[in-house]
């Protein structure tokens, strides 16, 4: 058997309050792919902050090549060879691709000033050994996330970094990407690089995966070569049980139509027209940057709208901004959470019933005894975690704040309730509960809008699913006509 | 101990007690350093009267801190007002009148602020910069360039006015007593507690301060909390200007300039965050007192204006310093 190339010692982290990591020991082998799957606050990020100097675990060892490794801070680490693709990429916006590729080691011309031209072609040169097509005199704020991520792995690289850290890298790409990112990381593989590799989707382990640890409240539930384990098997590792039928049957009665827009235009969608009925889920798919996020912003009158009409139970309605939206029952769970889902550095309780203050005050002044009530029955019927509700929203993981925004918009008691990418970036058992709650919601009689990058996701949710391409409603598919061939058909090319 | 007691009461020190440690800190040295003058009642008195009008320019301050904004025009807005209070006496207007009309022009001063902000996405800091300069040229024009000075027989129509500042109340025979301006102060803090911590607008003005978007999305107007926050501002320099003039029965058109910096540090030793969405508006009276008594001693000590003007920095700086996380 081969040495590995880093060897994880029973690594404990502790913060106020949690035991983040227990005693948690890993292998990582020259030139293979580790998974690591887990819930969320399962330990993972923990994991890689103690990996790449962000944090200093309270005891256990860090061996790289047989040395043992006292990363005090980030930088201590990048020179040992370790680089991590975090999920918000950390790349300088207002600088080109080949500057950032190149950060801090500049090729420089006599007299201290840059050489750019020997600049952007090594970026070139780098892009093109992994088939990058990305033209390095652009800015970085010009690319879409696929493209960042690879201009992350094109830097670590050139960085000479041995062991690369992908943290969630599909989160916020395509399929078709996804393919392209794995062919890099094949190709990297080769040349002995070595990866760590945490996500949610579980499918795409099966892909790009040699070997996978599972994590399970900071402590390690087990490890497995891929080709030994099943996707069931890795749930009921990672959740401690057998996890039921994602889906639920689609019998839920269908109403009158609640929501009609017709030839809804703004900036980049033109001409969208759909309905939505009582009790149906319907689901939009597309590719990141196909309008879906932006058509559904103007619906609610977060985003301007050129041309439109809406009807709500067969009146037209005239949406100028959010507020009116909320008045006319539609409710908004938004894809970033960070920048418009909650406020972070306020009371899980302030966002909660952040939406209907109007509600629960008289004259302005807020009735405390109904809020507190609001805000402990939106904590238990949601089962969000949280040590208290005074507690900063931040410190919160991501399912977890999603919840939060979720409860913000049940108590509104919407009649169309969106949901744009409402189950990113969190894991199987509150993605689970989610399309439950779904779809409890749906046979109440609301309509429900859902946005999805995850194929199986849309099709196992909606009754009806319209497919967008460049800012067009290219399709609408049926419910017997979801298969997943259709959808990314449709989405790619018409 | 272990780590996480260690750390639970190093938070608990510095976030929330470290102002009251602070002020205790400060008065106690200033009692040692000035021989026990400055716990005598006179002083006191005096350190009451400066506090309170830095205290009610601080109040409108902590309330645009929190919208994630900044009024850089108050002080320029206390000279304006307190200019014209002076010219209205002279002409003899009534007191409620008066009272009327400042109050209207330091709020004036606040919804343009407002209104600019709500329009063009600037900085606020610039915008009420301008503002600022503005008002000191107001003040100027308004006063003709001197200090407006009320005729005696005149000052003596306006027992409210003039004597607001020198009346004193007694809280606890023979130990506590303050001038009657320091319990107007008190009460002000007080309603504008209560209107953040108790009312919708004051859970939107935090909630500005914490993410402007999602505020917008949840269906709050921002413009109007924004407007609200500006307008509560401007009137709070408008009566920091009416006590302005009582204290010195005079219409002193740079006034507002000696307080300066003072407002902004007052807000930030009280542990209100620049950033926005963070403090009370009740830690920012310890801000002013830790401001006040440190001009108080400096004075009491004699020692020059330059060295006032440093320790001031300094004291600043190591507050914000104490309250704030390491950056790595």
């Amino acid at each position: 058997m081969k040495e590995p190339i880093l060897q994880i010692k029973n690594i404990t982290k502790d913060f106020p309050g949690v035991r983040a990591l227990n005693n948690v020991s890993l292998e990582l082998y020259e030139g293979e792919v580790l998974c690591i799957v887990g819930e969320n606050g399962a330990g993972k990020s923990t994991l890689i902050k103690c990996l790449s100097g962000v944090y200093i675990p309270e005891s256990g060892e860090i061996i790289l090549d047989g040395t043992p490794m006292h990363f005090k801070k980030p930088e201590d680490s990048i020179k040992a060879g370790f680089s991590v693709v975090y999920q918000e990429h950390k790349l300088i916006l207002n600088l080109t691709v080949a500057e950032n590729i190149f950060f801090g080691r500049f090729p420089l011309l006599p007299g201290g000033f840059i050489d750019y031209k020997k600049l952007n072609s090594d970026a070139k040169n780098i892009l093109n050994q992994f088939d990058m097509d990305i033209n390095p005199k652009k800015l970085v704020s010009t690319l879409n996330s696929s493209q960042s991520q690879m201009v992350e792995i094109a830097k670590a690289y050139s960085r000479g970094a041995r062991i690369m850290i992908l943290d969630e890298p599909s989160a916020s790409i395509t399929e078709s990407e996804l393919k392209k990112l794995f062919e890099i990381i094949n190709a990297l593989k080769k040349e002995g690089k070595s990866f760590i590799y945490i996500s949610h989707r579980l499918v795409e382990l099966f892909e790009i995966g040699d070997r996978v640890y599972v994590f399970k409240d900071g402590n390690n539930a087990g490890n497995d070569e891929i080709k030994n384990v099943t996707i069931d098997r890795l749930i009921a590792m990672m959740i401690g049980r057998e996890l039921g039928k994602s889906f639920k049957a689609k019998d839920r009665p269908i109403g009158e139509e609640l929501l009609r827009v017709e030839n809804l235009s703004n900036k980049l969608v033109t001409d969208c027209s759909f309905n939505v009925r009582e009790g149906e889920i319907v689901g939009f798919a597309g590719l990141v940057g196909s309008g879906r996020s932006e058509m559904i912003e103007s619906l609610f009158g977060y985003k301007r709208k050129t041309s439109g009409k809406v009807f709500i139970n067969g009146k037209e309605v005239h949406i100028k901004n959010p507020r009116d939206a909320i008045n006319h029952g539609l409710g908004f769970v938004t894809e970033d959470r960070k920048t418009t889902g909650v406020i972070l550095n306020q009371s899980v309780a302030l966002n909660i019933t952040f939406a209907i203050l109007d509600k629960i005050s008289k004259f302005g002044l807020i009735n405390f005894k109904k809020d507190n009530a609001l805000v402990k029955k939106s904590i238990e019927q949601l089962s969000i975690k949280t040590p208290s509700p005074k507690q900063e929203t931040i410190f919160l993981s991501g399912g977890n704040q999603q919840k939060v925004i979720l409860s913000k918009w049940l108590l509104t008691n919407s009649k169309i309730l969106i949901c744009d990418e409402p189950t990113k970036g969190i894991d199987v058992g509150t993605k689970q509960e989610f399309y439950t709650i779904l779809d409890s919601l749906a046979r109440q009689g609301k309509a429900i809008i859902v946005i999805s990058s995850e194929l199986p996701e849309v099709i196992g949710l909606s009754n009806r699913v319209y497919v967008m391409r460049h800012g067009k409603i290219v399709t609408e598919l049926n419910e017997n006509e979801l298969t997943e061939e259709r959808i990314a058909t449709f989405s790619m090319k018409y | 101990m272990n780590i996480e007691m260690k750390k639970l009461i190093k938070k608990i020190n510095l976030s929330a007690f470290g102002s009251i440690f602070g002020l205790m800190i400060v008065f106690i040295v200033a009692t040692t350093l000035t021989n026990g003058d400055f716990l005598r009642m006179q002083n006191m008195l005096n350190v009451f009267r400066q506090v309170t009008i830095l205290g009610f320019a601080a109040l409108g301050m902590s309330i645009v801190i929190i919208t994630g904004n900044i009024d850089l025009s108050i002080i320029g807005n206390i000279s304006m007002t307190t200019v014209i209070t002076a010219v209205l006496m002279q002409r003899g207007v009534s007191t409620p009148m008066i009272i009327i009309i400042v109050l209207l022009s330091g709020m004036l001063v606040g919804l343009v602020n407002g209104l600019i902000l709500n329009f063009w996405k600037i900085e606020s800091f610039v915008v009420t910069m301008g503002m600022q300069v503005l008002c000191f040229g107001m003040a100027l024009l308004i006063s003709d360039s001197r200090t407006v000075i009320v005729d005696g027989m005149q000052l003596l129509k306006y027992p409210l006015l003039t004597g607001i500042s020198q009346w004193r109340i007694t809280l606890i025979p023979r130990v506590l007593v303050v001038p009657s301006m320091f319990v107007i102060l008190l009460l002000f803090y007080l309603a504008v507690y209560l209107f953040t911590t108790r009312t919708k607008m004051g859970r939107y003005i935090f909630a500005l301060g914490g993410n402007e978007e999602v505020s917008y999305i949840s269906g709050v107007n921002v413009n109007t909390v924004r407007l609200v926050a500006y307008v509560l501002s401007g009137m709070m320099a408008a009566i920091a200007g009416i006590f302005m003039f009582s204290r010195s029965v005079a219409g002193d058109p740079t006034a507002g300039s000696a307080l300066g910096m003072y407002v902004v540090a007052a807000v930030v030793v009280g542990g209100t965050k620049m950033s926005g969405g963070k403090g009370s508006v009740l830690f920012t009276i310890i801000g002013i007192f830790i401001i006040g008594s440190i001009n108080n001693i400096l004075n009491l000590i004699n020692a020059p204006y330059q060295f006032q003007q440093i320790v001031q920095g300094i004291i600043i700086i190591t507050a914000v310093v104490i309250s704030s996380p390491r950056r790595r």
